[in-house]
């Protein structure tokens, strides 16, 4: 787990959660527009992607979307970790269709979360 | 009998020497020509009979005095044509329409009545009556005959007379027939045009009194047919229901309106169906809807608020020293209550038709946090009896319910308690757990004022409220919170101290 890709549009989340996983001794990467972030998952390599759903101009699910021009599903379902406030059943459920671990925020305990963001290919 | 002769008498005098005209013309509710019944006038008619010049004019006071019991009399338009046949100056006629047309209606209404007691009403189209009602305005002498072609509309043979009337609202004509075609006397002529003058004033009451008729009907058709049961009650006596069947409801299913320029008498509505409207729709609607905006609220709180709590803690790991790091952990404990508390409004007002489990004792705690800024200073707690704080007692209901319920009776208290108190930090609300076998009674229990025992009655009928800004609604709707809970909210004053205590009991989970 070298680097790691944060698509997250909260300032004081994204700056933290990007300062915890750096203490953990990766390279993150962080973007907090949809678009952007398509373009540079296209573009470069990450070893994990985290990211929220509830983006300023498309949802985390687009991203994810846009993703398959590059990774299969089962490529996906590894690569990403969807993090949301909003984990309504309808959320969860197309979050299982590409089979993606879904984390809600805010989390009940940090060093899991940080545990789960650095384990190799969530199940 | 000149000059001596006493006031009244003058008066007859003066009377007596109008011509028919004037006496038409007379007003009608002039006393000095209700004398038809006294003696006195027997008197004078039995002089006057004395003398043969002196029945006409003896046959005009009959005449007028017909006239004026025709108008005394009449209530209803149906009944005019009737009243006009019985005249005696038209003694001698069959038969009499009198048709209205209200202006701006599609069609008239035509009444009809014959000598040998038929009466009837029907309708008229708008094109006859204009018809005829221009002819008739034209006419001069009022005389027309059947040639004209409304053998349909009109029921004569031969000769008739008509004249028209034209009121605010309403047009009118009415006509009179004796079948035959003999002319009409100039005695009846001239007696049948005058008579449009009395009837004038008397069309333009009745009918408008009909139209209002026609109002309350409508009115009264629309009460009837209301879904819910309506009692309007004048001193306690129903006197109307549109309910026949069914005895009156219990007091605290009605809404009760006084009824404005009626004394006594109020409209009751009940408003508890099998469908249970008015208010307890009122009171989903808002909940629904304040559930909607906590959601919104939990959600677009939820994501800053644990960014709060993220940067507190990772600047508090890495603070450079002790205060810092107290302060940082403090804006990490803030912001983790802020969304608790959030959370846990929004779990309260949720799904209206979930029951789920649910800790009674964390339960109370959370909808305390609510009360908060009205229980201000306070004194709040919560006893357990029966059972211990640790037993985690479940009860399986509605929280969205449970939370109105006890939420408003916490609320309540600590309006009780402030409006009785300025020093309301001496006061305190205690909600009581009492475990009762396998059921819990909740109650809420203030040191207020209590309530008046002449009001204990109707303290959860709706709109009963003796705060200045209260809608009344508060109580009832905890009630009928409480009976889709299968429950009943009780009430009684605290004894030896003041106060009051309300209470309910539900089964445990």
């Amino acid at each position: 787990m070298k680097r790691i890709l944060l698509v997250e549009d909260e300032p004081l989340i994204q700056k933290s959660l990007k300062k915890l996983l750096e203490k953990k001794g990766v390279e993150v990467t962080v973007e907090s527009r949809g678009r952007e972030a398509i373009q540079l998952i296209l573009n470069q390599k990450f070893d994990r992607i985290i990211c929220d759903l509830m983006l300023q101009d498309i949802s985390g699910f687009d991203v994810i979307e846009e993703s398959k021009a590059r990774f299969t599903i089962a490529e996906i379902s590894k690569l990403f970790i969807i993090i949301t406030a909003y984990s309504s059943p309808h959320v969860i459920e197309k979050a299982q269709q590409y089979g993606c671990l879904l984390l809600s925020k805010p989390f009940e305990n940090i060093e899991e979360a940080l545990a789960i963001f650095l384990s190799e290919g969530a199940q | 009998m000149e000059d001596q002769s006493p006031a009244g008498i003058k008066e007859v005098k003066k009377y007596l020497s109008f011509n028919l005209d004037e006496l038409v013309a007379l007003p009608l509710k002039a006393k000095p020509l209700r004398f038809t019944k006294s003696s006195f006038e027997k008197r004078v008619f039995h002089n006057l009979k004395q003398h043969s010049s002196c029945i006409d004019l003896q046959k005009k006071f009959q005449y007028k005095e017909e006239i004026r019991k025709l108008l005394l009399t009449t209530t209803e338009i149906k009944e005019l044509p009737k009243a006009i046949l019985k005249l005696s100056p038209l003694s001698s006629f069959e038969t009499c329409h009198v048709l209205v047309h209200e202006k701006g209606k599609p069609v008239g209404q035509n009444y009809f009545f014959n000598y040998s007691n038929y009466e009837e009403t029907r309708l008229i189209s708008i094109q006859s009556f204009n018809t005829l009602f221009n002819l008739v305005k034209k006419s001069k002498n009022k005389i027309f005959n059947q040639s004209l072609n409304m053998k349909e509309d009109l029921d004569v043979v031969g000769n008739f007379l008509a004249k028209e009337i034209d009121l605010k609202n309403y047009s009118v004509i009415y006509l009179i027939s004796r079948n035959s075609f003999l002319p009409p006397s100039q005695e009846e002529q001239e007696f049948f045009q005058g008579l449009s003058m009395h009837l004038q004033p008397l069309l333009a009451r009745i009918l408008d009194k009909d139209k209002n008729d026609l109002k309350k009907e409508v009115l009264r058709k629309s009460l009837e047919n209301f879904p819910e049961k309506i009692f309007v009650k004048k001193n306690q006596q129903i006197i109307f229901s549109n309910h026949n069947n069914d005895g009156p409801v219990e007091n605290s299913h009605l809404m009760v309106f006084p009824i404005e320029g009626e004394d006594h008498t109020v409209m009751e509505l009940s408003n508890l169906s099998k469908d249970a409207i008015s208010t307890e729709l009122y009171h989903s609607q808002r909940v629904s809807l304040l559930g909607e905006l906590l959601n919104t609220l939990q959600h677009e709180l939820s994501n800053p608020l644990f960014g709060l709590n993220l940067t507190g803690q990772l600047l508090a790991s890495d603070a450079p020293d002790e205060e810092t790091k107290e302060i940082l952990n403090e804006i990490c404990t803030n912001a983790n209550r802020s969304q608790t508390i959030i959370k846990n409004f929004s779990n309260l007002y949720n799904d209206q038709q979930e029951y789920k489990k649910l800790q009674v004792y964390n339960f109370i705690e959370e909808v305390i946090t609510l009360t908060k800024s009205e229980t201000k200073e306070i004194q709040k707690c919560i006893e357990c009896v029966g059972f211990e704080k640790t037993d985690k007692l479940e009860i399986k209901t509605n929280s969205t319910a449970l939370t109105q319920i006890i939420f408003n009776l916490i609320i309540n208290a600590a309006q009780a308690i402030k409006s009785n108190s300025e020093n309301v930090r001496n006061h305190k609300i205690v909600i009581k757990l009492i475990r009762e076998g396998s059921a819990i009674t909740i109650a809420v229990v203030d040191d207020g004022p209590g309530v008046k025992p002449e009001l204990a009655k109707t303290i959860f009928e709706p709109f009963f409220t003796t705060k200045d800004s209260g809608t009344g609604l508060g109580l009832s709707i905890c009630q009928n919170l409480a009976r889709q809970l299968g429950s009943k909210i009780h009430f009684q004053n605290n004894t030896p101290f003041p106060g009051a205590t309300f209470s309910l009991n539900l089964p445990l989970a």
